[in-house]
């Protein structure tokens, strides 16, 4: 209608800038990732005094230091790739096997016999249970110091990531296929011939595809929280290890769930070293939530009936 | 056939948690290795099964004191459900009056901006939250409320409480405005209207008694909802409850199998029970408000 989707530009803007991130992240960062800022010694009028990281934000230091030294934003933009391509990658190997199964055991089955609801019980034992539960119990004594590279380790993570979110896209697409079934052009297609894949082809996905964008976004988004109530556990993508005196578990990717994870236990006393690893997070959450709504808000159909109170 | 099917789903959920529940103990990095004997796990399983009959499975060793399991689990459980069913029944009530009562169309950005704070994962909203009460008691040094109980006999409550509400009350917002848009665009309703009943009667007799049921359809799912938030909200607050034991006693105690997997199990009871108080409750208000 000539208006222009705000959410979806400003969202797509967003994204692409993180995408630059994740790429180019490491060549824009002012420090290397093994950096530590140095003691300094400052004048003042009593004498020199020492200052000792952690820094707050200033300019040499944008976002701050940890309390080892090392510079948040380059930690950040080091860390950004693994977030951004693991969310991304996983969720659309979801999308993918669970959409194509989904499209594949509908078009097997006769409509007619699709139940209109099911009233079968919906519980079982899992039913309380959060994903990250799963993986918790898998995890819990390879990731920290883990023997295997971080590679592998994210290969196996993001594995099983995409193997717990699959049914769900299956079982979404799968019921959005029935639906499109029933359509009359479905079944004028098939009595003219139109084999599966044809009607897969030409009917099916064209009307699927903004479903499936959507269903894509909110895949990013639940791998994005996931990874990070990992990181909430110690469990960090791509490995954890262990500083000893006093104990503390560290990111080993710089991963930012990760970050926000390791940098938890610094929030009664230096603020700003959780504070920015969590607003990049927010950010990108943000950014995916605009994309959604605007492919939402494009999609959304006219004939939605007035409410009349 | 369905009987069959749901049976055979039941079995294979619950064998997938005891062998999960196996898994640290067979999976696990040894020097400079990674091992995994899968063999073993059906072993300690039956082990397991065996000492349910013989009454060894129900005690566990605290450091050399072998304490009986059930009774040390019940002050757990009961936090855990004292936690979750207040704040539930705080998310229904609200959620009620929120959603279909104050419900306008034109306040399009407030839609969007709690669709927002909807999706924000529970363990940022702890984690802002903490970090925006410590910010303000470093600038005025007022202590606002309690970011986390430091002991047993001081428990902070209302973060915990606010937070564990919050995230279902927004999507359970949403759901209710979206279903209370549909009903009110049937026919019956402009019939009522055309009847010159009043707003309030078309409210109670027309409206409430049609979203309700969607509303306890979508029950199960919204306890699911704060039972996985739960498992957060109270490690990242510190407060007593089943979570403790299942990621603090393996930590300090070694990880016991029976532990992990009667804790597992009583998560369930607190899922039922919880989901029983809270039909319980929305009967009794149905009962006195809308037939009464």
């Amino acid at each position: 209608m000539g208006r222009l989707n705000v959410k979806l530009i400003i969202g797509l803007i967003m994204i692409s800038f993180f995408l630059l991130i994740a790429v180019f992240g490491p060549i824009f960062a002012p420090y290397k990732v093994d950096e530590l800022a140095e003691v300094k010694y400052n004048s003042t009028e009593e004498g020199r005094t020492l200052s000792a990281p952690p820094f707050p934000p200033s300019k040499e230091h944008l976002f701050g230091t940890d309390q080892w030294g090392y510079d948040i934003l380059t930690l950040l933009l080091y860390g950004a790739k693994y977030t951004i391509f693991t969310v991304i990658i996983v969720a659309l190997l979801r999308v993918i096997i669970g959409g194509s199964l989904g499209i594949f055991v509908a078009l097997n089955q006769n409509s007619l016999n699709f139940p209109a609801k099911s009233a079968k019980l919906k519980i079982n034992i899992f039913s309380g249970f959060p994903v990250f539960i799963i993986l918790y119990f898998i995890l819990i004594r390879i990731n920290i110091e883990p023997v295997l590279s971080p590679l592998t380790l994210s290969a196996i993570v993001g594995t099983l990531m995409v193997i717990l979110g699959v049914i769900g896209v299956y079982e979404n697409v799968y019921s959005k296929t029935m639906e499109l079934q029933k359509k009359l052009y479905i079944t004028a297609s098939q009595s003219l011939g139109g084999n599966k894949i044809h009607i897969a082809k030409q009917h099916i996905l064209p009307s699927l595809k903004s479903q499936m964008y959507i269903i894509f976004m909110n895949e990013v988004i639940q791998v994005l929280h996931l990874i990070g109530q990992l990181g909430i556990f110690n469990l960090f993508f791509g490995g954890t290890f262990i500083r000893m005196d006093p104990p503390v578990f560290i990111s080993i990717t710089k991963e930012w769930a990760g970050l926000i994870g390791q940098f938890r236990s610094t929030i009664y006393y230096y603020q700003w070293i959780l504070f920015f690893p969590l607003i990049s997070y927010l950010l990108l959450l943000f950014s995916l939530y605009l994309v959604s709504q605007g492919i939402i808000q494009q999609e959304k159909v006219n004939q939605r009936k007035n409410p009349i109170l | 056939m369905s009987y069959l099917k749901f049976f055979v789903i039941q079995a294979a959920s619950i064998i997938l948690l005891f062998f999960l529940a196996a898994l640290p103990l067979y999976l696990y990095n040894m020097d400079g290795r990674l091992i995994f004997q899968p063999l073993e796990i059906p072993n300690e399983i039956a082990n397991f099964i065996i000492g349910l009959f013989t009454g060894e499975s129900y005690f566990y060793m605290q450091g050399d004191r072998r304490r009986f399991l059930l009774s040390d689990l019940s002050s757990f459980f009961l936090s855990s459900y004292f936690y979750l069913s207040i704040s539930l029944l705080i998310v229904i009530i609200l959620s009620f009056i929120l959603g279909i009562w104050f419900w306008k169309k034109s306040e399009k950005w407030v839609y969007s901006a709690l669709g927002f704070i909807g999706i924000i994962p529970d363990f940022i909203l702890v984690l802002l939250l903490q970090l925006l009460i410590t910010y303000i008691y470093k600038k005025t040094g007022v202590k606002v409320l309690k970011v986390a109980s430091l002991s047993m006999d001081d428990p902070a409550i209302f973060l915990p409480i606010f937070t564990l509400s919050i995230l279902p009350l927004f999507y359970l917002i949403r759901t209710l405005n979206d279903k209370t848009y549909e009903v009110l665009t049937e026919d019956y309703i402009l019939t009522a209207k055309a009847k010159g009943l009043t707003k309030r009667y078309i409210y109670l007799n027309h409206v409430i008694s049609n979203v309700l049921p969607f509303l306890k359809a979508d029950l199960y799912k919204i306890v699911g909802i704060s039972l996985s938030n739960l498992f957060i909200i109270e490690y990242l607050y510190n407060t007593r409850g089943l979570t403790e034991i299942l990621f603090e006693y393996p930590n300090n105690f070694g990880y016991q199998y029976n532990l992990v997997v009667i804790t597992l199990l009583s998560f369930f009871v607190l899922y039922i029970v919880t989901l029983l108080t809270i039909i319980l409750f929305i009967f009794l208000v149905e009962r006195i408000f809308i037939n009464g």
